[in-house]
C-alpha cells in the first residue's frame, strides 16, 4: 500500500511525521529515500514526537546513530558512509534490531540488501524550497492518515 | 585453579568465579545494550562477595564469539584490561558455552543465537552426560539449516539460546523429540564459560592474542570479492 502526501513547510512535514510515529510499534524499521536536504531528519523529528519521545532529534550524520529512549526506543541511523554488510556490522546495527525499538534509517539505499522484508519505506522528494512530496510504502496502519 | 568467566555476547551480561570445581559466585543480568556500564562493576562486586582480588585469579575466560558485535568487543576489552599483569586468558566459543548449560542432557544440543533476521549462529554438540563433543563447526546459517540438521539426526535434540522459542514454533511445533532448554539454562551464563575454559585449559593464551570470533568471515569474504570484481 503506497500513500502520497504533499507538505508545504517543515512544520507540515513534522506534523505528518507525528501521525506516522503514533502508528509505529516495536520492531518496525523505517527506510528513508531522498537526497541531501530532503527533510529526513525533519520528519524523524515528528516521528519521535508521535512516539511520545521528549528529546530533540538532530542529524545522525556524524554519530552514525542517535538513540532516543522511551517506552519504545527510536534509533536514528545515517548510512551515508556505510558500504555493505560488513561495514554495517561494525556499527552494531544488528544489536539495535529489537522488538521494543523502532529503527529509522537515512540513506537506506546503501544497505538495501540488509533490510528486513517488512520494512516501511518513506521516500521524500523536494518539489521546491518549502514543498515536499512524501510517499509512505507500508502496511494498512498508514491508510487513514490524511483522510 | 581459580577461573573468572565473563560473557557479554548477548543481551545477558554475566560473570562467575570457578575455584577447584566449585562455582563461588555468579552475577547475571539481562541488560540489552549497556554491557559497557555493567560488566566491570559486576566483576568488582563478584570479587568482593567472594573475598577475592584480581590477583587471586589464575585465568580469565571470556565468550569470544559469535555474538553481538559491540557486546563481544566490550567483554574482550575488559578481559585484556584485567590481564594487564600478564595473567593468562582464554576465549571460548559462545555456542559451546551455551551447550555447556545443558551438558548433563545426554542428547544432541543445538546452540542457537539470533544473528539477524532469518539468520542464526548455529553450533552442534553432543553430550554424553558429562562432556561435550563438537559435531559441526560453529557457523552462520539460514534458519532453515537448523531444520535440515534436525532431520538428518534420529535422537533427542535440546535447543539452547536466545531464539529457540521461535525456532521450535517455526520448525518443530509438533516434534516431541526437540526440547527447549528451561529458562534458567537458556541464555549465556558465565559459569558455563568457566567450565568450557576448564575443558580447553591447554589453549590458554596471553591477552594480546585474544580477539573476537565473529563468524562473519564468509560474509566478509563475499563483500571483499564483490569489491574486487567492481
Amino acid at each position: 500500500m503506497i500513500k502520497k502526501f504533499l507538505t508545504h513547510s517543515a512544520d507540515e512535514t513534522v506534523a505528518l511525521g507525528r501521525l506516522i510515529g503514533a502508528r509505529l510499534h516495536g520492531g518496525d524499521v523505517i527506510a528513508y529515500r531522498g537526497g541531501l536536504g530532503a527533510g529526513k531528519t525533519t520528519i524523524t523529528h515528528g516521528i519521535a514526537q508521535g512516539m511520545g519521545l521528549k528529546d530533540d532529534v538532530s542529524s545522525p550524520t556524524f554519530a552514525l546513530v542517535n538513540e532516543y529512549r522511551g517506552k519504545i526506543n527510536l534509533y536514528h541511523f545515517d548510512m551515508y558512509r556505510i558500504n555493505g554488510g560488513l561495514d554495517l556490522e561494525t556499527t552494531g546495527f544488528y544489536d539495535y534490531m529489537d522488538s521494543d525499538s523502532v529503527l529509522a534509517i537515512e540513506w537506506s539505499e546503501n544497505i538495501s540488501d540488509e533490510l528486513p522484508l517488512n520494512v516501511i519505506t518513506i521516500s521524500i522528494s523536494r518539489i521546491d524550497d518549502e514543498t515536499r512530496e512524501i510517499e509512505i510504502n507500508g502496511d494498512e496502519r498508514f491508510d487513514d492518515i490524511g483522510n | 585453579m581459580t577461573i573468572l568467566g565473563i560473557d557479554t555476547s548477548g543481551k545477558t551480561a554475566s560473570c562467575a568465579v570457578l575455584r577447584d570445581g566449585v562455582i563461588l559466585g555468579q552475577n547475571t543480568v539481562y541488560t540489552k545494550l549497556t554491557h559497557s556500564q555493567v560488566i566491570l562493576p559486576f566483576v568488582k562486586r563478584l570479587l568482593e562477595d567472594t573475598n577475592l582480588t584480581l590477583s587471586d585469579i589464575d585465568l580469565v575466560a571470556v565468550a569470544d564469539g559469535p555474538g553481538s558485535y559491540t557486546g563481544l568487543r566490550i567483554g574482550i576489552s575488559a578481559v585484556k584490561g584485567m590481564c594487564i599483569d600478564g595473567k593468562k586468558c582464554l576465549g571460548v566459543s559462545t555456542l559451546e558455552a551455551l551447550a555447556t548449560n545443558c551438558i548433563g542432557s545426554k542428547a544432541r544440543i543445538f546452540s542457537l543465537l539470533n544473528a539477524r533476521p532469518g539468520i542464526v549462529y548455529f553450533g552442534v554438540y553432543d553430550s554424553d552426560g558429562e562432556t561435550l563433543t563438537n559435531i559441526t563447526p560453529d557457523a552462520v546459517v539460514n534458519a532453515e539449516a537448523v531444520l535440515e540438521a534436525a532431520n538428518s539426526y534420529d535422537g533427542d535434540i535440546v535447543l539452547v539460546g536466545d531464539c529457540i522459542s521461535n525456532i521450535k514454533e517455526k520448525f518443530f511445533a509438533e516434534d516431541n523429540r526437540i526440547r527447549l532448554a528451561p529458562p534458567h539454562e537458556r541464555l549465556q551464563l558465565a559459569s558455563s564459560v568457566c567450565l568450557t575454559a576448564l575443558a580447553h585449559i591447554d589453549e590458554a593464551i596471553s591477552d594480546d592474542e585474544l580477539s573476537a570470533r565473529y563468524l562473519q568471515i564468509t560474509k566478509a569474504e563475499k563483500d571483499l570479492k564483490e569489491k574486487e570484481e567492481k
